[in-house]
């Protein structure tokens, strides 16, 4: 039997052992190593992050977790980012889920996220739970004019007339944008259809590989804002990554006594290159700093960024030596094919 | 049995063996720990105030339930107010509880650990890290023949984990690592910069450092039911993949949980984030607001809710052995008003919106910031323009039955199927990087979270630098 004829009766649990070292191998290392690859954001990533961006802070953000745990290594990194961007602009986030377990899927990306990274964050006044609610689509239709009709209470059984961020939701109108992680029915083409089209509202979605594809039609004029797969959440992540610690740097210059233009000059340039910031601060530029402000500048300059902001960047090494197994599989599969219809072993 | 599956069962049971083996040594793996307190609330009538024309008013009080350390509680509790604790269990990261407990077990081995060395490092992981290293170092250059390098401890890192509270010291040792302590506290007394309340015990060859300090020792432990369901998940994961193998009893045990457990998650999460508030809260708001939610806000009941309750009721008919068809009325409302919700979004959201966004002008004017045409972005933007109009109109050529595809029509035809099969890659492929993402998620979680092989959210470092040590 030659490699021909190998290749053509090979048994597929050869092809899944390969994959699932493609894809395992290359978490191994990201993992010990922690180094991610490179990711260039691309214009839809970056329309996702300015339609949050360019909203003032306190504006009143709906978040919808449309998803569960089978495609939480998709939308999680999304939704952790979301979150991320929201807390640190100083949104207002309301948390819904149209699909049961996305309460549990709320829960866990609020507790990592405001839990960890922001404790100062009050519930009830800079974010509420309002859990999951039964009837698919029928809930964004009815809560398009009566919020209080769907959403009594919050998920942990608070009246909604007793959380002060409740004051002055009387519909889906009275928010500024719309956030929606969607895995599928019901999710983001609901939300296009019953809400962000009647309501000309802004709307940004992270939906699955599977349903990025059905979504591209509704952008811009419908979607404002679209992260297809783990590859779009990897964009944005490391926008939202680039643009916090540009915000923390900003902060710490403001707080030693660098004022505007040169502070966000400062910060800018900081981002892209964090070990300039300890060669500035020995510069005259930086005199005016206390050596308290100049320590805490190169310490947010150079600190890594925590891991779970990073959940995106890290699986796209496996998706790059997976997609190459794909490849090479693909063309190693026409060749079988083309050999064996030569020699007349096919029809 | 024949051999072959012999030796796979042999294989897969002496891997199990070590596995579970692996995790009760040392700090094992795969395990998950929580810190309990305790939670106290207390029953209390809230005025509810009007302040909406900037005048405050009393509308009355509000029964509820609030944290018995609240500034409500003080306020509004009496020592005959309804109470209730419980034990609240909230999950750390391992390396949470090793700083707290295990980097003390780790000191106590160091106590009795002959070394000469130097340690130096900012935190508990960076400082034993680097002592781990520094020991290999000095292992190797002993193996050598050469001299040991110095090592230096870094005696603040270690107060860090609550060793000591206020002494801060850092000595160069030599020779016994359990008497160069010793000559360490007995250097930060003499020095002044010791707490008194620090003491050193040495006995039965081990020696502990122990503070009576007034820091709060938090009650983090091992949690065994979420130790066990983490294992299980684990058990579970494994078991679907075994399906790529070949159909197996595990794989059918797991997908029969899997779909039992998903019905039961629905039911429980349907009746009390959904019947509950929403049905059984506006038919009888007093009782929902009394027994099963008190954040409830009271008010009188809304009969108009009978309705959806008697359709619910009329829909479990299909489980009676008779009336059955009383089922069906439900369901042609539901058939019914999805229908025509969906018409009306549909007729919206699809398709005049998305016939607006194609009829658009061919030439796209893309503006600068100051005004100005962007000629790279504008003739970007066209041919986008462009190319979705032909897509639109080629592939409605080849849906377009009633003329026979042939001549001109056959070659537009034959353009759409292109855009078809360039949508249809595009979709494939999507589907394939998602299907990654997915399998990717899911062996992180067997090598973070279950074997602990690799740490990207820095559960464990300092876990993994008190391994190495120890």
């Amino acid at each position: 039997m030659n490699l021909i004829d190998r290749m053509a009766n090979l048994d597929r649990r050869w092809i899944f052992l390969m994959m699932g070292l493609a894809v395992g191998i290359p978490i191994i290392v990201i993992g010990i190593t922690g180094k991610t690859l490179p990711e260039e954001p691309t214009p839809l990533a970056q329309a996702a992050f300015d339609v949050l961006d360019d909203l003032d802070p306190g504006s009143r953000i709906l978040m919808a977790w449309d998803f569960d745990p089978a495609s939480e290594g998709e939308l999680g990194p999304m939704a952790t980012s979301f979150i991320r961007q929201c807390a640190q602009k100083g949104h207002r986030m309301y948390f819904i889920a149209l699909w049961p377990v996305g309460a549990q899927m709320i829960r866990s990306s609020t507790s990592r996220v405001i839990g960890g990274y922001y404790p100062d964050l009050v519930y009830g006044k800079d974010w509420v739970d309002l859990g999951f609610k039964a009837g698919n689509e029928a809930v964004i239709k009815t809560i398009v004019t009566d919020f209080a009709q769907y959403f009594p209470t919050d998920a942990r059984g608070t009246s909604v007339d007793a959380i002060p961020m409740m004051e002055g939701i009387s519909s889906l109108a009275d928010f500024d944008a719309l956030v929606n992680a969607s895995a599928g029915y019901p999710g983001s083409k609901e939300w296009v259809l019953y809400a962000a089209t009647p309501l000309k509202k802004p709307l940004v979605i992270g939906c699955t590989g599977v349903q990025a594809p059905q979504m591209y039609p509704y952008v811009p004029n419908q979607v404002q804002g679209l992260l297809g797969a783990i590859k779009g959440a990897a964009e944005y992540e490391s926008i939202v990554n680039k643009w916090v610690r540009s915000e923390q740097l900003l902060d710490a210059l403001e707080s030693g006594g660098i004022t505007e233009p040169a502070s966000s000059e400062l910060a800018a340039r900081f981002t892209a290159n964090p070990t300039e910031a300890s060669t500035w601060t020995t510069e005259a530029a930086a005199a005016a700093m206390s050596p308290e402000s100049k320590t805490k500048l190169i310490e947010i300059a150079t600190a890594p960024i925590p891991g779970i902001f990073l959940e995106a960047q890290r699986r796209m090494g496996p998706q790059l030596v997976a997609h190459l197994l794909m490849i090479g599989l693909i063309i190693a599969g026409n060749i079988v094919f083309f050999a064996t219809r030569r020699r007349g072993g096919s029809q | 049995m024949n051999r072959q599956k012999l030796t796979l069962l042999s294989i897969v049971g002496v891997f199990v063996i070590l596995l579970v083996a692996r995790a009760f040594m040392g700090n094992g793996f795969g395990r998950i720990y929580v810190e309990r307190g305790d939670a106290s609330f207390v029953k209390v009538e809230l005025p509810v105030l009007d302040t909406t024309d900037g005048d405050v008013e009393s509308e009355g009080d509000r029964l509820t339930w609030v944290d018995a350390s609240s500034d409500e509680a003080v306020d509004f509790a009496g020592a005959e107010s309804p109470r209730v604790a419980w034990q609240s269990v909230t999950p750390v990261s391992p390396r949470v509880y090793f700083e707290a407990t295990m980097g003390n077990e780790a000191l106590q081995a160091a106590l009795s650990t002959p070394f000469d060395a130097t340690i130096s490092g900012v935190d508990l992981g960076t400082a034993l890290e680097t002592w781990r290293l520094a020991l290999l170092e000095k292992a190797n250059a002993e193996a050598a023949g050469k001299a040991a390098p110095a090592v230096e401890i870094n005696w603040t890192a270690l107060r860090a984990a609550g060793f000591v509270r206020k002494t801060v010291i850092t000595v160069k040792t030599g020779g016994d690592f359990k008497s160069s302590l010793i000559a360490m506290f007995d250097a930060a007394r003499e020095a002044g910069d010791s707490d008194a309340e620090t003491t050193m015990v040495v006995a039965d060859g081990r020696a502990m450092v122990t503070t009576t300090a007034d820091d709060v020792v938090p009650a983090i432990g091992l949690s065994w039911s979420r130790t066990i369901g983490l294992w299980l998940a684990a058990i579970f994961t494994l078991a679907i993949f075994s399906f790529l193998y070949k159909d197996n009893p595990f794989y059918k045990t797991a997908e029969s949980v899997v779909v039992g457990v998903s019905a039961a998650y629905w039911m429980v999460i349907g009746l009390w984030d959904m019947i509950v508030p929403n049905l059984l809260g506006q038919l009888f708001p007093g009782f929902v607001q009394g027994n099963l939610l008190p954040g409830l806000a009271t008010s009188d009941p809304n009969w108009a809710y009978l309705v959806p309750a008697l359709f619910g009721a009329l829909l479990l008919m299909r489980l009676a052995p008779k009336g059955q068809y009383l089922s069906l009325w439900t369901l042609a409302f539901i058939v019914g008003t999805t229908a025509a919700l969906r018409m009306v979004a549909y007729i919206e959201g699809d398709f005049l919106s998305q016939i607006k966004a194609t009829i658009e002008p061919l030439y796209q004017e893309v503006m600068n910031a100051d005004g100005t045409v962007n000629g790279y972005s504008s003739f970007w933007a066209s041919v986008r323009q462009i190319t979705l109009l032909i897509g639109v109109l080629s592939c409605l050529t080849y849906f377009f039955f009633s003329v026979e595809h042939k001549g001109v029509v056959g070659k537009v035809a034959r353009v759409g199927i292109w855009f078809l099969m360039i949508t249809f890659g595009a979709a494939f492929g999507f589907t394939v990087m998602g299907r990654i993402a997915l399998l990717a998620a899911r062996f992180e979680f067997l090598f973070d979270d279950w074997l602990w092989l690799i740490d990207p959210t820095n559960q464990r470092s300092v876990a993994a630098a008190v391994s190495c040590l120890f």
